[in-house]
């Protein structure tokens, strides 16, 4: 098995083509239900016009970069650039398949990007890709962005739709890069020890799936949603009561919250880097 | 000669009786034509129509139930949305990137409640009994129970007679402090 490390402080490696960083609107895979087509076209629609202040939470500036819906569309795009459906088993869509092997993973992953980065690094110096459409995608880093809708995601109302895709566009960070232990035990199903690497969940005896490092996943989830709850001027009450119902319900899968928007971890590391070490 | 006294004196009697009755009609016409008001008289002989009797409308709750928006079957389809714990815990065990389901179908049934509890103090104090059953109620998801805990608390804010002091779980209370400690005051 061979894998190579990225080059330089980005871990850019100057023989592949970079993974566009902010890439504008994401791209539907044909595959898609007509149903997840319509969540996504309204959910993408709703988070980018509705009116909120991030002022007003803590640490949601400290997140976005900005305090309006045009800050989290910026920090969505640069992490999501393809939706596929649910009921895609992504793993077919790497090419060549001979380099994949016949196993479907156990992972329940909504945006499996990071697991995708995984294969592509451990094929090296193979050049695995994605198949999407017409086009076989180069694979980069974890923000190539493959993100997955399915029943649960068209069932919901549309503010619980646009909280999902900022949820999960923090799963395909990678900050500080990857270890290459992690990548091999990826790939034999073993132990993921580099939890920053996708921002993947543990789990909680109480909560259940839960964030095991600050600034996770659930954390950015809470504050957005919070926002909606506590700011939104465009809002129905029904969708501000969502929000708040969502805040309500993650506030403890995320890790140590109150510490963390108080500033005792540090600010949020937004980064993502394809370097292995 | 009888017979004569007899007839002289039959006539006599329908004579008197005659012009006694014409002339009471005669005087009674006078007397509304002095009003200036025609009017005709019910025969006595007409037809008695007993006056349908009907129970005095309550006319508190008929104001109230003009008054307020918010429905008996408002408030009972709300409490049938009351998520359960065990539910709620099964969905986030399905799938733990979501909201669960029968919490934001309990809120969206809230929202329009609220939004009429907010523009109208009678439709809060209505609504304000379900939200302390919901919030005190522990087979219901505590993250609804917050809800319903947040939802007394803003209504208290706008109308104050709507009495937000209510003996909250302090579970329920924890996790909307919890909640307020990230609002930038």
């Amino acid at each position: 098995m061979a894998y190579s490390c990225g080059d330089g402080e980005d871990g850019n490696d100057s023989n592949r083509t970079p993974q566009p960083e902010d890439s504008g609107p994401t791209t539907f895979d044909s595959q898609l239900t007509p149903a997840e087509r319509s969540a996504l076209s309204s959910s993408l629609d709703k988070l980018e016009t509705i009116e909120i202040n991030g002022n007003r939470i803590k640490g949601f500036t400290k997140i976005f970069g900005g305090a309006t819906s045009a800050d989290v569309i910026n920090y969505f795009n640069t992490r999501v650039h393809y939706f596929i459906s649910e009921a895609t088993d992504y793993t077919t869509r790497l090419v060549p398949a001979s380099l994949v092997p016949v196993r479907r993973l156990e992972v329940f992953a909504s945006n499996p990007s990071v697991f995708i980065w995984y294969e592509a690094k451990y094929n090296e110096p193979e050049d695995l890709r994605f198949q999407l459409n017409n086009e076989q995608l180069e694979i980069n880093s974890s923000r190539i962005g493959v993100m997955q809708v399915g029943d649960i995601f068209n069932q919901s109302d549309v503010i619980t739709q646009a909280i999902t895709l900022v949820h999960e566009a923090r799963h395909s960070d990678c900050t500080g890069g990857a270890l290459a232990s992690d990548i091999q035990n990826f790939h034999d199903n073993g132990t993921i020890e580099n939890k920053k690497c996708g921002y993947l969940h543990g789990f909680c005896p109480l909560a259940g799936s839960c964030d095991v490092i600050p600034w996770g996943a659930y954390a950015i989830d809470v504050i957005y949603s919070l926002a909606i709850s506590e700011t939104c001027t465009s809002c129905t009450e029904a969708e501000k009561q969502s929000a708040e119902a969502n805040a309500l319900q993650f506030i403890n899968n995320a890790y140590e919250l109150s510490a963390t928007v108080n500033g005792e971890f540090g600010d949020p590391d937004m980064s993502s880097s394809n370097t292995v070490r | 000669m009888k017979k004569k006294n007899v007839y002289l004196l039959s006539l006599s009697l329908l004579i008197i009786s005659t012009v006694f009755f014409l002339g009471k009609r005669l005087s009674n016409t006078a007397h509304m034509e002095n009003t200036g008001q025609e009017r005709t008289y019910a025969s006595t002989t007409k037809a008695y129509t007993p006056q349908r009797m009907t129970e005095k409308p309550d006319v508190k709750n008929k104001t109230k139930n003009q008054l307020s928006t918010i429905t008996k079957k408002d408030l009972k389809d709300l409490r049938d949305t009351f998520p359960d714990q065990n539910k709620v815990k099964e969905e986030v065990s399905n799938n733990p990137h979501s909201t669960p389901k029968s919490l934001t179908i309990f809120a969206n049934k809230m929202g329009p409640l609220m939004e009429k509890a907010y523009n109208q103090k009678s439709d809060a104090q209505l609504l304000a009994g379900e939200l302390i059953n919901c919030a005190n109620d522990k087979s219901v998801a505590l993250s609804a129970r917050a809800l319903c805990a947040s939802n007394m608390e803003k209504l208290s804010k706008v109308h104050p007679t709507v009495n937000a002091k209510i003996n909250i779980d302090p579970e329920v209370q924890q996790l909307l402090n919890k909640k307020k400690s990230f609002l930038v005051e």
